[in-house]
């Protein structure tokens, strides 16, 4: 009898501590569920809200592109054109009284020049036709190679490309990575005080890599976030948001002697 | 809680009185529970699927061979073989309801795995020739164990892929809390099933009253989970 009340006992323990241990597992489910779900929810919300600063700032550096152009043409080639408009004036007038003296009109193709050159370098501007004509692997080269005049450092390229392997991606795609590959370049430039600098690019199967590394002063990913985050300018968030276009990562690396910056972009564009 | 029970037994005939009571109206309860849920399938029959529909079948076959049940033993005919059938029955129906629920192939072939285990156990059981009071008690703990483990894999798959908006929401989370707490909570009475034989009638009566308490929390879950059935 005792015995037959020590079993009765242990299942009915048996059943309560199942039963409150399945008790436990469905609330726990339910509540664990919606708290990711929630938390979830929580990052896309932010996400969504840094893709809208990326949005924006795409926009106020389109903007502020265009009000270079204008600044350009207004500042620039207007006045080149109204004093060519005023010489020719007086060079009418001055044909009417038989005074007109032909050398005069060396000035002119001198302004009609400057003229011209203006125009080249704002629509070089836009868009670069060395881009179309040599892709954006020259282009970038033809960049640095043009920077490198004025400045002390040393320069290395190293291509493991064909040209088939460039020219898979559409001019646009070549256009946008070659603003991207611009941005990373001011900035390693301008911020970095390097003595060497190398760019090697290859490909494998999925994606095409650009290394851009130097003997100067990196960063980090976790340092370019804060300074994208904290930053008030367009440049590194205008770099975000075209490398999220392109749907290419940019890696920053950091070592003791070197600090590279890798920008992977995949042919699946 | 079953010492106290105990302690009444000082006026034995009495309490054996009072709690057949209970116990009588704990069966009834127990019985008309599946009602319920009948109701809510036929209130929600335009938003019928697959899975509700083998639900369906489900509580009907279980509430007529409950009754089946009860006129055997009022007739004194042998209920196990209608008994062991129906346990079949069950794991066969339930596990198609996980096996529509799963869309993964390893889990669509686990279950199957698992339902092959079972019904070759049961023919192993049958060769070795135990009497079917075994049988039923050994595939009592098989099938509570494989439904365990299929909602316990349910319940992990929820939390895995995060593809149900709001739980409470989602009529399988109430099916699927139904067959853990039922088949959960009564594991022990299956395992202890062989040993209850020789017992007390007062002890047998506590323990299949627990039995019948959780028949009633699991047609009353499973009710939820149809109420939350969208109508289409």
């Amino acid at each position: 009898m005792q015995s037959q009340e020590n079993i009765a006992i242990l299942i009915v323990v048996g059943c309560l501590a199942m039963l409150v241990l399945v008790i436990a597992i469905i609330m726990f489910v339910a509540i664990y569920q919606r708290k990711i779900l929630l938390k979830e929810a929580k990052i896309k919300l932010i996400e969504s809200e840094k893709q809208i600063d990326l949005f924006k700032a795409s926009v106020q550096a389109e903007e502020q592109q265009k009000e270079k152009i204008a600044n350009n043409l207004h500042d620039e080639i207007n006045p080149l054109l109204t004093l060519l408009k005023q010489n020719l004036s007086k060079h009418r007038l001055q044909a009417q009284k038989n005074t007109f003296d032909p050398d005069t009109l060396k000035a002119d193709s001198e302004i009609i020049d400057k003229a011209i050159e203006g125009i080249r370098t704002t629509c070089m501007d836009l868009i670069p036709s060395f881009l179309f004509e040599f892709g954006f692997l020259k282009s970038i080269e033809d960049y640095i190679y043009t920077h490198k005049q004025h400045e002390n450092y040393s320069v290395e390229i190293e291509n493991n490309t064909q040209p088939q392997d460039i020219n898979v991606f559409d001019k646009q795609t070549q256009l946008a990575i070659y603003r991207v590959c611009l941005e990373i370049l001011n900035n390693i430039f301008k911020h970095s005080a390097c003595k060497h600098f190398k760019m090697s690019v290859q490909k494998n199967a999925e994606v095409l890599i650009l290394e851009f590394s130097h003997d100067g002063k990196g960063v980090t990913n976790e340092d370019i976030e804060i300074y994208t985050e904290k930053s008030k300018g367009l440049g590194l968030k205008s770099l975000k948001a075209r490398a999220l276009i392109l749907n290419a990562k940019i890696d920053y690396l950091l070592s003791q002697n070197n600090a590279s910056v890798k920008l992977i972009i995949p042919y699946t564009v | 809680m079953v010492s106290s029970f105990l302690r009444w037994k000082r006026k034995p005939f009495k309490f054996l009185i009072s709690v057949k009571i209970l116990f009588g109206i704990l069966i009834a309860l127990s019985v008309l529970s599946p009602i319920v849920p009948i109701l809510y399938c036929i209130k929600k029959r335009s938003a019928f699927n697959n899975q509700l529909k083998a639900l369906f079948l489900y509580i009907v076959v279980a509430i007529v061979v409950d009754v089946f049940s009860a006129v055997f033993n009022s007739f004194k005919i042998n209920r196990l073989p209608l008994q062991l059938c129906f346990d079949i029955f069950e794991l066969l129906i339930i596990s198609y309801l996980y096996w529509l629920q799963f869309n993964n192939r390893v889990l669509k072939f686990t279950i199957v795995s698992f339902v092959g285990i079972y019904l070759i156990s049961i023919v192993y059981f049958f060769l070795t020739h135990q009497n079917i009071e075994n049988i039923i008690n050994y595939a009592d703990v098989i099938e509570a164990s494989i439904i365990i483990i299929l909602s316990l894999i349910f319940f992990f798959k929820v939390l895995a892929d995060l593809e149900i908006p709001k739980l409470t929401a989602y009529p399988f989370f109430w099916f699927n809390s139904a067959f853990l707490l039922y088949f959960g909570t009564s594991f022990f009475l299956f395992l202890f099933n062989n040993n209850l034989r020789s017992f007390n009638e007062t002890i047998v009566l506590f323990l299949n009253a627990i039995h019948l308490l959780m028949n009633i929390c699991f047609n009353t879950i499973l009710s939820i989970g149809l109420c939350k059935v969208k109508k289409i």
